[in-house]
């Protein structure tokens, strides 16, 4: 064993910072069965700092047979309390507590109680419930992940009022050389390869970085015509330069694969409209303060890092360190337009990850339910035209859920597998999709005696995969690092097809 | 829930297994079999259906979480590593104090305890340790291993040992389905393997490129970057200083050392971030993982298991991709035979070679080739052309190195090559096809990609 920290794999993934943002955090978990235990357990092992869990029932025989947090020995006990007790077992790091009380009743008569967390998760939790645990945490802006199993399907809803992202983190690095809108430094040394290079070797060519090569052609390409290439032509002909400084040179085949560069790495603030457009919000986050003082000072601050480059050392390191000083003289410039209190850390942090900033903010679930927008899912439905394929569309299992939820408030029962119920059932399917959706299944009293079949039960394994997700979702959250979705998922285990759409 | 909700039956898969359905697996793209819900279905679960687990780390921990609560009553699991403190923050069936020991033997002692009814045999092992005897008790496999090794030599087995008659059907009766996960980061896929049915593991072989490498000239002569830093101290000093001895990456001494000569050259060249942390992730090509990912991919193979078992709903058809850190991006696709699978296809493939080349080159050339072999032994209808092992055989075959093809075969002759890559009963056939177009020499002199698909440590 060469390490001895127990957290050095995720640690690759969100590092320290999001490390210190997990262990800080409080989270509540509302309802202990599978699919809320499951949940909290891939939270407390990547070392959350608390949480507490919240569910009135106690640990009965289908619990034993499909949770791994209720042993038989357990029976009858709470099953928060059990709950808590064998989830504390898997890492010593963590502090939690647990509260016997029915979720509906607890934020009915406390729903300030939603605003100590960090974050909350609401698993199965039964329609009134969720509609109490969600007004709650929406008016104190919590986070809420809302996860739900029924036996071969199952959903992760997020509901955020808003959240920021600064490190997005996207698959693929969007980096910020500026070759086509140089800084100082990267253009003299720009110049000087441009004047040097008819003079050089072949081997003093194959040691200049490529984004050196990139500014050089791109401000005699400037110089000429006024303007970076623009046309398909221009484009064209700038390839063809790059090609001609000696096609068989490494950087020199760098720099033909990276000239998009050159007109795509605009310092403008117009690229970034989106996101700046928050500097209005009427909640003023440091981030908000920070965009804003981006915005008065008119540009893209520089991130800094920039990809290896076929070079020679001291050429790379050197250009490595100007645009890291850049980054920082920009970086310097911003803090002097934003307000003191927000430290220099955070100025330099948005400044280097300015482009992967995002605010997401989802439906309030209220409203959602209220007026469900079906179209952006109804998109998805169109994809296929394999009739097999098409009945397992994931949009379809949502709407047959939420017409399974109508006839739970109705009734007070799950549907049954019986002729009335299911024609209840169907009835109400095609008054949640009668126009909203571009087809419907000619096949939707199957759809409805499968979730009569499924009993609302939380089958162990499916349980299993919507929790982690909901889990993932919730580190994303709470590191506000990595994209959340917007805003739900749905997944159909019957031949294992998801999809995230927004309703 | 249940306070208002149905859920009337005990056990929530008796949900699944005593009621019909429209969606039985037989109306599905992937049908394994007619679904007819009842007692005797959930006996066959409970009872009768015997299935192996792969790997008891990341994947494997949840696997048998999932399997036995999902009713599974005879579960096997094979796993040839120890218990490390980097395992913690995701094998829950771990603790501190079991850092050591074997993960097979703890992780079903810890499901035997913890799940009613639960019934883990444990192994500790190779998986190219058991023979095909082995194998044959299961009526399904399922894997969550950390290298496309174990898991090209798993479905080699697997695939051979579904039986084929002349007529080209296969025997029902021996086919065993293999159910594959694997995940890096918030990254994962499951996928349903049919033996013969569907495309194999090694269909998709070009899906998982080869471990990262850097070229040995940059690491010479000029580093750029941490990495190549301590791929030099790694791979040059290293041997240099310790001719006799192998890194062992586990040794916080051997990697010490790594770390202080990589930090030296990192020095001498002005290029900063080189860290233990950093140094840990290239010598040992550490692979990030959680928790979290890991449960999703486990939880859809077992899901897959559970209905593969009971037919009581369609199947993946034939493999899930899971991208979780830009929203949440899922592809559920079938994933086609390769026509020419050395593993699965039985076809026999053409490679046009020069005459002139040696058979030392020709192996060679198999090695690097797509076929990303790694000690292939040839033979000829009537004769053995280089055989890796026994030593007696090896050095009998030797002097054949040196030859040229044109010594050895003839124009269109078929040979066979196998690999410790593929179980003993896979061979694959090459017809050699002369051309003089082709190279006489094979270049790289790159002999030491032992390491290529070694051992890494996620999930």
């Amino acid at each position: 064993m060469a390490t001895k920290n127990k957290y050095d794999r995720q640690l690759r993934l969100w590092g320290a910072e999001g490390q210190a943002a997990l262990s800080a955090a409080h989270v509540l978990l509302i309802g202990a069965g599978p699919t809320g235990t499951e949940a909290l357990k891939n939270l407390v092992l990547p070392g959350v700092g608390e949480f507490t869990v919240v569910d009135g029932e106690r640990v009965g025989e289908s619990d034993v047979a499909s949770s791994f947090f209720a042993r038989e020995c357990d029976i009858g006990r709470p099953r928060a309390v059990v709950a808590c007790e064998l989830l504390l077992e898997l890492n010593p790091d963590v502090r939690g507590q647990s509260r016997v009380v029915s979720p509906e009743e607890l934020f009915r008569s406390e729903p300030e109680y939603a605003g100590s967390f960090a974050l909350v998760i609401g698993a199965q939790l039964d329609p009134l419930s969720l509609q109490t645990v969600g007004e709650a945490c929406w008016k104190r802006s919590v986070p809420l992940v809302v996860a739900r199993t029924c036996g071969l399907v199952g959903s992760v809803r997020l509901q955020l009022r808003r959240h920021e992202v600064v490190e997005s983190k996207p698959e693929n690095t969007t980096w910020d050389l500026r070759v086509g809108d140089p800084f100082q430094t990267l253009e003299e040394l720009g110049r000087e390869c441009a004047g040097m290079w008819e003079s050089w070797s072949s081997f003093e060519r194959g040691r200049v970085p490529y984004a050196v090569i990139l500014a050089a052609v791109a401000e005699r390409f400037r110089r000429e015509r006024g303007v970076l290439p623009e046309t398909a032509r221009d484009k064209a002909d700038f390839r063809h330069r790059i090609t001609q400084l000696g096609g068989d040179l490494e950087n020199v085949q760098e720099a033909c694969e990276n000239c998009y560069r050159v007109w795509t790495s605009s310092s403008s603030l117009e690229s970034l409209e989106v996101r700046l457009s928050h500097q209005d919000a009427s909640d003023v986050t440091p981030l908000v303060k920070v965009l804003r003082g981006i915005a008065k000072f008119g540009r893209i601050p520089i991130a800094g890092p920039i990809p290896d480059m076929h070079a020679d050392t001291s050429q790379f390191v050197a250009l490595q360190r100007a645009y890291a000083r850049a980054a920082n003289a920009d970086a310097k410039a911003v803090r002097e337009l934003v307000p003191s209190e927000v430290p220099d850390d955070y100025v330099n942090y948005v400044c280097r990850h300015l482009r992967d900033v995002r605010i997401v903010a989802t439906r309030s679930l209220a409203d959602e339910l209220e007026s469900p927008d079906l179209e952006d899912a109804a998109d998805a439905l169109a994809e296929s035209d394999d009739p097999t394929k098409l009945a397992q569309t994931p949009v379809l299992w949502y709407v047959a859920l939420r017409a399974a939820d109508r006839f739970l408030l109705k009734r007070k029962r799950w549907p049954s597998t019986d002729p009335l119920d299911v024609k209840d059932l169907v009835a109400d399917l095609q008054a949640l999709s009668a126009g909203k959706l571009p087809w419907t299944p000619d096949t939707w009293d199957h759809h409805a005696i499968e979730l009569a079949r499924f009993q609302n039960a939380e089958l162990h394994a499916v349980a299993s995969v919507i929790a982690a997700v909901a889990a993932q979702e919730a580190v994303k959250l709470i590191a506000h690092m990595y994209l959340p979705i917007n805003h739900t998922f749905f997944f159909n285990a019957i031949n294992a097809s998801a999809a995230t759409f927004e309703i | 829930m249940s306070a208002v909700a149905g859920a009337t039956k005990a056990n929530p898969i008796d949900c699944l297994l005593l009621t019909p359905t429209a969606f039985g697996s037989e109306s599905g793209t992937l049908p394994v079999g007619e679904f007819s819900p009842g007692d005797e279905v959930k006996e066959f679960l409970t009872n009768e259906c015997k299935v192996l687990v792969v790997g008891a780390g990341g994947l494997g921990c949840e696997v048998l979480k999932d399997l036995s609560l999902m009713g599974f009553g005879d579960i096997h699991v094979i796993d040839m590593d120890t218990i490390d403190v980097s395992n913690l923050n995701r094998q829950f069936l771990f603790r501190a104090s079991d850092v050591g020991q074997p993960k097979a033997s703890v992780a079903a002692k810890f499901i035997n305890a913890r799940v009613a009814g639960a019934k883990v045999m444990p192994y500790v092992g190779r998986v190219q340790d058991r023979d095909a005897d082995f194998y044959r008790q299961f009526n399904m496999v399922v894997s969550g291993l950390d290298n496309i090794e174990a898991r090209r030599w798993l479905n080699s087995m697997l695939v051979s040992l579904a039986e084929v008659d002349d007529d080209g059907d296969v025997d029902p009766s021996t086919v065993i389905p293999m159910i594959d996960g694997g995940t890096e980061g918030f990254k994962g896929q499951a996928r349903v393997i049919v033996p013969r049915f569907t495309s194999c593991f090694e269909c998709s072989l070009d899906s998982f490129p080869p471990q990262r490498t850097y070229p040995l000239c940059t690491i010479a002569e000029t580093p750029r970057l941490p990495e190549h830093c301590i791929s030099y101290a790694q791979i040059i000093l290293w041997p240099k200083s310790f001719p006799d001895r192998k890194i062992d990456t586990d040794s916080p001494e051997d990697m010490q050392w790594i770390f202080d000569q990589a930090k030296e050259r990192a020095e001498a060249y002005n290029i900063s971030g080189v860290t233990y942390m950093k140094t840990l992730g290239v010598v040992k090509n550490i692979i990030p993982a959680v928790a979290s990912t890991n449960a999703i991919i486990s939880g859809v193979c077992a899901t897959e298991c559970f209905k593969i078992a009971t037919m009581c709903s369609q199947n993946l058809d034939t493999y899930m991709m899971y991208m979780g850190s830009e929203g949440v991006y899922t592809h559920t696709f079938r994933y086609e035979k390769k026509p020419d699978c050395p593993v699965c296809s039985g076809a026999t493939r053409d490679l046009a070679v020069n005459p002139n080349l040696t058979l030392a080159d020709l192996i060679k050339s198999l090695k690097a080739s797509d076929l990303r072999l790694k000690a292939p032994s040839l033979a000829k209808a009537d004769s053995t052309l280089y055989m890796q092992k026994p030593k007696a055989l090896e050095l009998a075959t030797r002097p054949n190195l040196t030859k040229t093809l044109s010594e050895l075969v003839d124009d269109d002759d078929e040979i066979t090559v196998t690999d410790p890559v593929f179980s003993g009963d896979v061979a694959l056939s090459l017809k050699l096809n002369f051309s003089l177009d082709q190279p006489t020499v094979f270049g790289d002199d790159d002999d030491d990609d032992d390491e290529v698909g070694g051992k890494k440590n996620a999930p």
